[in-house]
């Protein structure tokens, strides 16, 4: 019974995960940018949420679509200002990138800081734990886990089963192949950038009610959420799934075992060891060019 | 700060800064205005122990803070020959606490302390209600006295306990006024770090009024040899500039209010047992 439990604690801590990391590795699969940003969206969507809450009265899940699709029209004007015009740079675009998204990540940061303060915040909501045979199982952790679940098959679904996912699933595997293709790359480069942040923010919206946020953690997650996405193979969906599945078990296996100490190392230590080892990831990479 | 003020002389009183290892002879210009760190949660376990409750798990933040805090509970465990069933630290960052939950709900402790600042306060009860366990006595050195944590927890803060170094029912010097001062200027209610940067100024108002100048040395040598009252009780300090004489109290989260539960000479309310988690 133990075993079962620290496996279901690891299973929904993985969704958690996967809910943190598939809009970074959308953005990087399409884009080649690791979107150092990611965190920072993540923690601001998720403060917005807890003031939206706490100010109207009303459920936060209510926020989900609305931000959603409110980030879909910020990310999209984010990528159009500040990472399209690097896209003819050459193989200097990548470390610039990287920078413009550091950049922006510390803006949002001091947005947050700025609008929604440093405090520490958290919802009450989603607290319902339910008790199957001796096992416990929470509705927030249930609840990101779902969330990130459907994020990873609607996205696999929709790569793969669409044709505007094929363009964008194609761009990222070969750019040049694609606009030989009659693909235009660049409005690919903008869905992916849109729809990545759009998941980050939706991501906050549901985190704030599982752990608490302010706008100086947003390092903390996309860190995190790059730990993901590396170990599942940068720009592998399915990968970065399975990595979040992993990571989640084998931290709520550490940390039971070894105590906190332990488990704060283990997302470092596989990282390491991955790219030691296995490089690639888990998954199947699919190289950004 | 330590190593710029004593490298240039000027008396700082701290009124934040509890960590005993500060107050040490090569930081004779930081003089305490906050009860030291040792003492948070000090009353928890006699307390707990005093409802029948034997078995303890503690936690603690890898802070210095933290782990002085840590360090004085594990040493009273031990003093009071209560069993300690579950004992860990963690290090920044922590987003999650299911897997030290599971293992403290396995040890099945009576009172469980945690040692850590306010996110890891509201984690650390998030997780244990996850976890699906309610501790007899669940105590929190940090977080609770924020109006945050009971936003952020909802019903899970209820009857969790938590330490303060001060509380507007005390009979303290300036207590009234200060509290009435506060409420008018801010529209709110002060909290213990309010009440120890208020004892702070009163105390350097005193050494001011007593030594009738800006000589550092001279308001160093006057604070470590007297006594001030303050809002926050006695303020007074050994050579190496610690607080000696403040005093520590436990309030508890009562149905959305705080209500301070010991010393018993000066609870407004007994303490409400168990913590239910809900």
């Amino acid at each position: 019974m133990l075993v079962l439990q620290i496996l279901i604690n690891g299973l929904l801590l993985g969704g958690m995960y996967i809910l943190l990391a598939q809009g970074l590795n959308l953005v990087f699969g399409v884009m080649g940018v690791v979107n150092l940003a990611h965190g920072a969206i993540i923690t601001v969507a998720g403060l917005f949420t807890f003031w939206f809450a706490t100010h109207t009265q009303l459920n936060p899940l209510v926020l989900l679509p609305v931000v959603f699709v409110a980030m879909l029209a910020i990310g999209a004007l984010l990528q159009r200002s500040l990472l399209e015009p690097l896209a003819g740079v050459g193989r200097k675009s990548e470390l610039l990138s990287l920078m413009i998204t550091f950049g922006l990540s510390y803006v949002l940061v001091e947005i947050g800081l700025d609008v929604f303060g440093s405090q520490y915040v958290s919802l009450p909501n989603l607290q319902t734990t339910w008790s199957l045979g001796g096992l416990t199982i929470n509705e927030a952790l249930v609840a990101a886990g779902v969330l990130g679940a459907a994020i990873s098959g609607a996205l696999q679904i929709w790569l793969r089963h669409t044709d505007s996912g094929k363009c964008l699933l194609a761009t990222s595997q070969n750019r040049i192949g694609a606009v030989a293709c009659g693909i235009d790359v660049s409005r690919m480069r903008c869905i992916a950038f849109a729809i990545g942040s759009s998941l980050a923010a939706a991501a906050g919206v549901l985190i704030i009610m599982v752990i608490p946020l302010a706008a100086q953690t947003a390092d903390s997650l996309t860190i995190l959420a790059f730990v993901v996405v590396a170990l599942g193979g940068l720009g592998d969906y399915r990968g970065a799934a399975l990595a979040a599945v992993v990571l989640g078990i084998a931290q709520s296996a550490v940390g039971y075992y070894g105590g906190g100490d332990a488990e704060s190392v283990v997302p470092y230590l596989l990282f390491i060891l991955f790219m030691i080892l296995r490089p690639q990831g888990l998954g199947r990479a699919v190289q950004a060019q | 700060m330590a190593p710029l003020i004593n490298k240039y002389e000027k008396v700082m009183i701290e009124p934040e800064a509890s960590v005993p290892d500060i107050y040490v002879p090569g930081n004779l210009w930081n003089v305490q205005g906050i009860a030291p760190s040792l003492g948070y949660l000090e009353g928890v376990l006699p307390l707990a122990k005093s409802h029948g409750a034997k078995t303890v798990a503690v936690l603690a933040l890898k802070s210095a803070f933290s782990l002085a805090c840590d360090k004085a509970r594990l040493e009273q465990v031990k003093a009071l020959d209560m069993s300690l069933v579950y004992d860990t630290t963690y290090a920044l960052p922590q987003p999650d606490f299911s897997s030290l939950a599971l293992a403290i709900k396995n040890a099945q402790p009576d009172v469980v302390v945690v040692c850590s600042y306010y996110p890891d306060a509201v984690g650390i009860a998030q997780a244990l209600q996850r976890a699906g366990y309610a501790p007899k006595f669940f105590a929190e050195a940090i977080g609770p006295a924020e109006d945050e944590f009971t936003k952020a927890l909802g019903p899970i803060a209820n009857r969790i306990i938590s330490n303060t170094s001060w509380w507007a029912s005390l009979k303290t010097a300036g207590n009234a006024a200060f509290i009435a001062h506060y409420k008018a200027t801010f529209h709110q209610d002060p909290d213990y770090h309010a009440a120890s940067g208020y004892g702070a100024i009163q105390a350097l108002g005193a050494a001011l009024n007593a030594v009738k100048a800006i000589d550092q040395a001279k308001l160093h040598d006057w604070l470590l040899h007297n006594e001030v009252q303050t809002v926050q009780g006695t303020f007074a300090n050994d050579p190496n500039g610690a607080a000696k004489k403040f005093n520590q109290y436990l309030f508890q989260i009562q149905d959305g209010t705080r209500k301070l539960i010991w010393p018993l000479a000066d609870a407004e309310a007994p303490a409400q047992i168990p913590y239910t988690g809900q």
